[in-house]
This record gives C-alpha cells, sequence and structure tokens, in this order.
C-alpha cells in the first residue's frame, strides 16, 4: 500500500468515525442539507452505519410506543397537599388569604362591583352552581377499567367538591360539541388517559356535563371501546349513576361525562 | 382545596396534565418508585416557588422536564452515585457485526419480543447522560433543541449522546436477550435432567 493509499484510508476513517455522532440526527431526519448529503455520500460505501442507521430507527419507534404511567390517585393528593402547604412565591405573600364561608362579605367594597366580572368571581360564581346542579355523585365507586374512562369519572366525581377551573382562554383553541339547550360554563386543559385534554363544563337543563376532547391515540387504544366504535358509532358506559358516552370526532374523541338522564342523544350533537 | 389563591389553581391546571408524563420519565431513570415519586414532589414544588419565571406556557412540558433534570442531578450528587464512564461502541463494535440479532430484521424482532419492563431496565442501565438524551428524543419526543435547552448542552453534543447511547442500548439489549436464553436453557436442561433421574 502506497502513501497516497493510507492516506486515504486514514481520511476516510477518520471522516467515519466522526460522522458516527451524526447517525442518530440523520435517523431522526434532524440534519441540515449540506450534513445530510455529506452522510448519505457516506452511507453509499459503508455497510456498518447503514445498518446503525436502520437499528437506530427500529430502536426508536420501539421506545416511542412504551406507555405512558398513570399517576395513582395517593400520589396526585400528596403532591396536591405538598403543594398547598409550600411557601407562596414572594408576590403571593403579600395577598391575604380570605376565610372560607366569607368570601364575598370579605371583600372590600370597590372589589365587589366587579366580583361578577372577574375571572376569580366566575370561578366562585360556577361553583355554586355547580354545587346546585351536580348531581350526588360523591362516594360512589368508578368501576370502569379503560383509563380514559376512569380518568374521566374520576374527574367528574372529584370536581363536585372543589371549584371548577377557572376559563383558560389562552391555551384552549378547541371548541366543544353543543346540542340544543346547552351552555359551555367553563373550560381548562387535565389529562386523559395519560395524555393532555382539552375539558369543558357544559349545562344540559339541570345538570352540569363534563365534556372532553381526547387525543385520538389515547382514544382508540381499548379494543372494547374500537369494537363498540366500529359497529354502532359510540361507544357508552355507565357506572352508578354517571354514564361515559365515547364519540369519534376528526383526529380525537369525544367523551361526556354526567349523570345518566342529562346525557344527550347523540344524534341531537351538533357535531 | 378551596382556600387556593387564583395564582396556586393557575399553576395546578398547567402542570397537572403533564404528572403522568413527568413520573414516567423519573421512574425511568429512579432505582426505585419511591424516589421517582419524590423527583416529581420536588420538581413541581421547585417549579412553584419560581412560577414566576415561567413566560411561555406552551412550553410548560419542556420547562417541569427541566427541572426534573436539575433534581435528578442534585439527587445523583447527594448520593455520591459516580457518573457511570459513558462507552463509546462504534458501528464496528464486535457484537453489532457479528451477533446474529444485530442485523436489522432479527433487531426488530428481538425489539417486538422485549417486554417494556425489559427495554426499561435496558434504559435505567445506560450512562446517566445517554439515558436522559434518549429519554426526552425517544419517548417524550423533544426536538433537539429542547434536549439542548433542557439538558443545557449544545445540539453537537445531543446528537452524539444520543447516537452512542442507541447503539450502546443495542448492544445491552441484545446482550439482556441472550442472558434471558441461557436461562431459560439452563433451566430446560435442569428439568430434562430431573426427568431423566
Amino acid at each position: 500500500m502506497n502513501n497516497e493509499q493510507t492516506k486515504a484510508n486514514d481520511h476516510w476513517q477518520a471522516l467515519h468515525t466522526k460522522l458516527q455522532d451524526l447517525l442518530a440526527a440523520y435517523a431522526d431526519d434532524m440534519l441540515d442539507s449540506s450534513d445530510k448529503e455529506l452522510i448519505e455520500a457516506h452511507l453509499a460505501g459503508c455497510e456498518a452505519c447503514r445498518k446503525d442507521v436502520i437499528r437506530q430507527q427500529i430502536l426508536s419507534r420501539r421506545l416511542n410506543s412504551l406507555p405512558v404511567y398513570r399517576m395513582p390517585i395517593k400520589l396526585h393528593q400528596r403532591l396536591d397537599n405538598a403543594l398547598n402547604e409550600a411557601t407562596p412565591p414572594k408576590e403571593e405573600s403579600k395577598t391575604k388569604r380570605i376565610k372560607r364561608g366569607n368570601f364575598y362579605q370579605n371583600l372590600p367594597n370597590h372589589i365587589k362591583t366587579s366580583f361578577l366580572t372577574t375571572a376569580s368571581g366566575w370561578s366562585v360564581a360556577i361553583l355554586l352552581l355547580f354545587t346546585i346542579f351536580l348531581p350526588q355523585t360523591l362516594n360512589q365507586k368508578n368501576n370502569s377499567s379503560i383509563p380514559m374512562i376512569e380518568d374521566a369519572i374520576n374527574e367528574y366525581q372529584s370536581s363536585s367538591k372543589v371549584k371548577l377551573p377557572i376559563p383558560d382562554k389562552n391555551t384552549n383553541k378547541k371548541q366543544p360539541i353543543t346540542w340544543p339547550g346547552s351552555h359551555v360554563l367553563t373550560n381548562w386543559k387535565t389529562t386523559i388517559g395519560g395524555a393532555p385534554a382539552d375539558a369543558f363544563a357544559m349545562r344540559n337543563g339541570d345538570s352540569v356535563i363534563f365534556q372532553y376532547i381526547v387525543d385520538e391515540t389515547v382514544f382508540f387504544n381499548n379494543p372494547e371501546v374500537r369494537n363498540s366504535l366500529t359497529k354502532t358509532g359510540k361507544f357508552r358506559i355507565r357506572s352508578n349513576d354517571i354514564t361515559v358516552l365515547a364519540i369519534p370526532i376528526e383526529s380525537a374523541g369525544i367523551l361526556m361525562v354526567g349523570p345518566s338522564k342529562a346525557i344527550p342523544e347523540k344524534n341531537n350533537l351538533e357535531i | 382545596m378551596d382556600h387556593l389563591s387564583q395564582r396556586q389553581l393557575r399553576f395546578q391546571q398547567l402542570t397537572r396534565p403533564w404528572r403522568d408524563r413527568l413520573l414516567s420519565v423519573a421512574l425511568r431513570r429512579a432505582d426505585a418508585f419511591v424516589t421517582a415519586e419524590d423527583w416529581v414532589q420536588e420538581t413541581l414544588l421547585r417549579a412553584w416557588r419560581s412560577s414566576d419565571t415561567l413566560n411561555d406556557e406552551l412550553a410548560i412540558y419542556a420547562w417541569l422536564l427541566k427541572i426534573l433534570d436539575h433534581v435528578i442531578a442534585d439527587h445523583i450528587r447527594r448520593e455520591a452515585r459516580r457518573h457511570k464512564l459513558a462507552p463509546v461502541v462504534t458501528t464496528e463494535d464486535s457484537l453489532l457485526e457479528e451477533h446474529p440479532s444485530a442485523a436489522t430484521g432479527p433487531f426488530e424482532q428481538l425489539l417486538q419480543q422485549q417486554t417494556d419492563e425489559q427495554v426499561t431496565t435496558a434504559i435505567k442501565s445506560l450512562p446517566d447522560e445517554f439515558c436522559s438524551a434518549i429519554l426526552l428524543r425517544d419517548i417524550e419526543g423533544l426536538t433537539y433543541k429542547e434536549i439542548a435547552n433542557i439538558l443545557g448542552i449544545p445540539q453537537g453534543t445531543v446528537m452524539s449522546r444520543l447516537s452512542r447511547g442507541r447503539r450502546l442500548l443495542c448492544t445491552t439489549l441484545i446482550k439482556q436477550q441472550n442472558k434471558s436464553i441461557n436461562f431459560s436453557y439452563d433451566n430446560q436442561n435442569k428439568t430434562i435432567g430431573k426427568d431423566s433421574e
């Protein structure tokens, strides 16, 4: 082997070693065009790197399919308690805490007039409305084994104990499904089946119904739900007095949770 | 919960949807479930204390992941868990070149046969710097830019950590499969031995 050949081999080996660090980005299609061309030229003559790229893509797909763990309710409660007891950030420490039960009376006069025009005012008003219209659902056991259904029922049941979330206008671009006589009370972000979901509290007559727009990967995950959707276009499950209705929409799914008698028929929905 | 301030409620609304995913990341890096729980709690408490620095609500998950990464780094320092020396596996590694399961078809089959738990165990065994890059990219689906920001490293380093980490993970998974095959083979032999006695 002459000197030139040795030099060329050394150069190839150095480039080969260097480019190995870019193979992940090539496999993920994250390289700019010049690096991509360089890698492709190298791959044409390097079988080891070609195999490596394919292995990385296979591995990445497998890892992407790993499930999200669902946080146990006890841990949620522990986190809620820890956060409630945590020292508030500086700005917060100046604000007075208002005694329970005397909320309106404790407000300064100049705030009282604007009470129902502010977000916090609305949240309290909604709470009052909610306690009037929500059925007695506390302490009922949720016996669904489908994670998204379980999450939806749990949130519906636990929300009767607390304020409904403040309307989240900044982050919510989605609109709920409506039906004649329905009225949106508030909306918020939540988690259903381990993925973020948009939630809406809606009034139907004298009842409150929660509606969730659920990610399609979660929505179609359960075979029981899938079968029912294929056969009837909907999935309905009842747990004590609460019914959950699941309806597919474009690139997502809708879950409606509420008192069985108040869940609207699918035909009445304005999808 | 009815005594919570508007700010507390807002914080909880923003962070609550991400709790499951945070726990998932923590569990894939922790030795024990309780450790992962503690990490998530500490992450949320730190996030709450510095919630005034949050200016982009859409990037909240990346922000929480960054805090979680700091919490884990602190834990590792406290526990004096030594950083494993990150080995460099090249594409000419003898296992990747010669092992039948390293060929692309058999490798895909191998991955399908391994349970989620086995795959998670293999990820956990990686040196920390590889483990975090792989979790954020391949499981959490973040961009290279987001990962660079969370880990406080240049994007080029994200690329090299992913390349090296994935290669190391491939070899780990192949070795793991070998072990389980040998284990079941040994057990089968023992059973045959007993039967013949």
